[in-house]
């Protein structure tokens, strides 16, 4: 028995006679005097005992505990836990849990941080630096299909994204003149959108492999990112003046060196985790 | 000694410096001085006390940690449990978080972090799937949600 044991009414009889200082004895009597009549009252008023419902488990922890359960836990714990069920997805992938994920992806040795000018959700830069399938039809790198069809999942990391081949074929598009703000010329904006020089379609994969990945004779086009070159042109559209766009395409290239010194330090991260 | 009430109307009689480890007692003992009233414990049942109080009683003597380190913000964030604290943390899985609940509204921090550490390690490695079977959560999604929610990793406010 531990320190602490409970006491009944015997019990409290045999320590009397065992000669139990008087005090003590009178702690015990007035403890048990608060005791009954606390209940006495409770049950005069129609009080009903509480009794437990069901077992405690985690899913009936308060946000609070959860939160302290998962300041222990790896990102990717707390990304596999987010897809579980929906209460813990709607708590997880709400902006206020983002404290959680910070914390969680700060205890990971040599991870660099997610700064705000990168616009990735912590739990898309979870999914993207400790999952390994396609952000978009989930494809992993040893599935039938993939192995079948020789794809695999490519990290683009200046898009912050991993994608299969089929995927990035589809989200990524050749340039067409349209894909860039009107006004612009391309080399104004061009360096600032993700692009991707991997042999995507069955024909260019199977050059590719004839060839060898770095021959001069390979010719494969580059593709850029079209979701980013959509978000560069709502930001150029948002600039009122004619004036100010100058300054707007001065302030996007930091915004893009920063990025690109980011993702570096990303990849070497995980070149380190191989 | 310390008399303390649980919810299940049974009384403790507990060293004062046992259950000193608990800051939520320790504080109630020097805000309201000795009291020969019993504390009521309205959150823990027996059972779970009779766990905290091996705990306490384990620890007894023991220096207390300052109430206002907490290890994980000072770096340490090592899932390293001691020995004794594996075998102690050795129960089913309702009595675990029911002494996470218990430690944390007693407000014993290094149990309450033994706790978390616990539950962390059983989650670790672990996929979705082996989360559910693990701590027998109802898998609630559809399998077209299902798919989707493997896509969506943005906030729920930006989708």
């Amino acid at each position: 028995m531990p320190a602490g044991h409970i006491l009944t009414e015997e019990e409290i009889s045999a320590a009397k006679k065992a000669g139990f200082a008087e005090d003590t004895q009178e702690a015990f009597r007035l403890a048990v005097q608060a005791r009954e009549k606390k209940w006495k009252e409770a049950l005069n008023e129609g009080w009903v005992l509480p009794k437990k419902v069901g077992k405690c488990r985690l899913q009936d922890l308060s946000q609070d505990l959860l939160s302290e359960i998962l300041g222990w836990c790896h990102p990717v714990d707390v990304l596999h836990l987010a897809r579980t069920a929906k209460s813990f997805r709607k708590f997880l992938m709400s902006r206020r849990s983002k404290p959680i994920w910070t914390r969680a992806l700060s205890s990971v040795e040599g991870l660099p941080s997610v700064p705000d000018y990168i616009y990735c959700d912590e739990p898309r830069f979870v999914a993207l630096m400790f999952t390994e399938e396609c952000h978009e039809c989930e494809i992993w790198k040893t599935d039938p299909v993939a192995v079948e069809e020789g794809i695999f999942p490519i990290l683009h990391m200046d898009a912050y994204t991993r994608l299969c081949h089929w995927c990035t074929e589809f989200l990524f598009d050749v340039w067409d003149g349209e894909m860039f703000p009107e006004g612009l010329e391309a080399e104004e904006c061009e360096f600032m959108i993700p692009r991707t020089t991997e042999p995507l379609r069955l024909d260019e994969r199977e050059e590719a492999k004839r060839l060898g990945r770095d021959s001069d004779d390979l010719a494969i086009p580059a593709r850029y990112h079209i979701a980013s070159a959509e978000t560069f042109q709502e930001l150029y559209d948002a600039v009122l003046k004619d004036e100010d766009i100058p300054q707007f395409l001065q302030d996007e290239e930091e915004i893009w060196i920063q990025r690109k010194k980011h993702a570096q330090l990303c990849l070497e991260f995980l070149e380190e985790q191989k | 000694m310390v008399l303390l009430l649980t919810s299940d109307n049974e009384m403790f009689s507990v060293a004062e410096d046992v259950i000193k480890r608990s800051a939520y007692i320790k504080n109630m003992l020097e805000d309201v001085g000795e009291s020969d009233l019993p504390i009521p414990l309205p959150n823990v049942e027996s059972n779970v006390l009779v766990k905290i109080l091996e705990y306490c009683e384990h620890y007894r003597g023991e220096p207390l940690p300052a109430s206002d380190v907490d290890p994980a913000e000072i770096g340490d964030r090592s899932l390293d449990i001691a020995d004794w604290d594996q075998k102690y943390m050795a129960v089913d899985q309702e009595m675990l978080f029911e002494i996470i609940l218990a430690a944390n509204y007693l407000d014993i921090k290094s149990l309450l972090d033994v706790g978390c550490k616990t539950v962390a390690k059983m989650m670790k490695g672990k996929s979705s799937e082996e989360i559910r079977t693990l701590f027998n959560i109802a898998n609630d999604f559809t399998p077209e949600e299902e798919a989707q929610i493997r896509k969506e990793n943005a906030w729920a406010e930006c989708r």
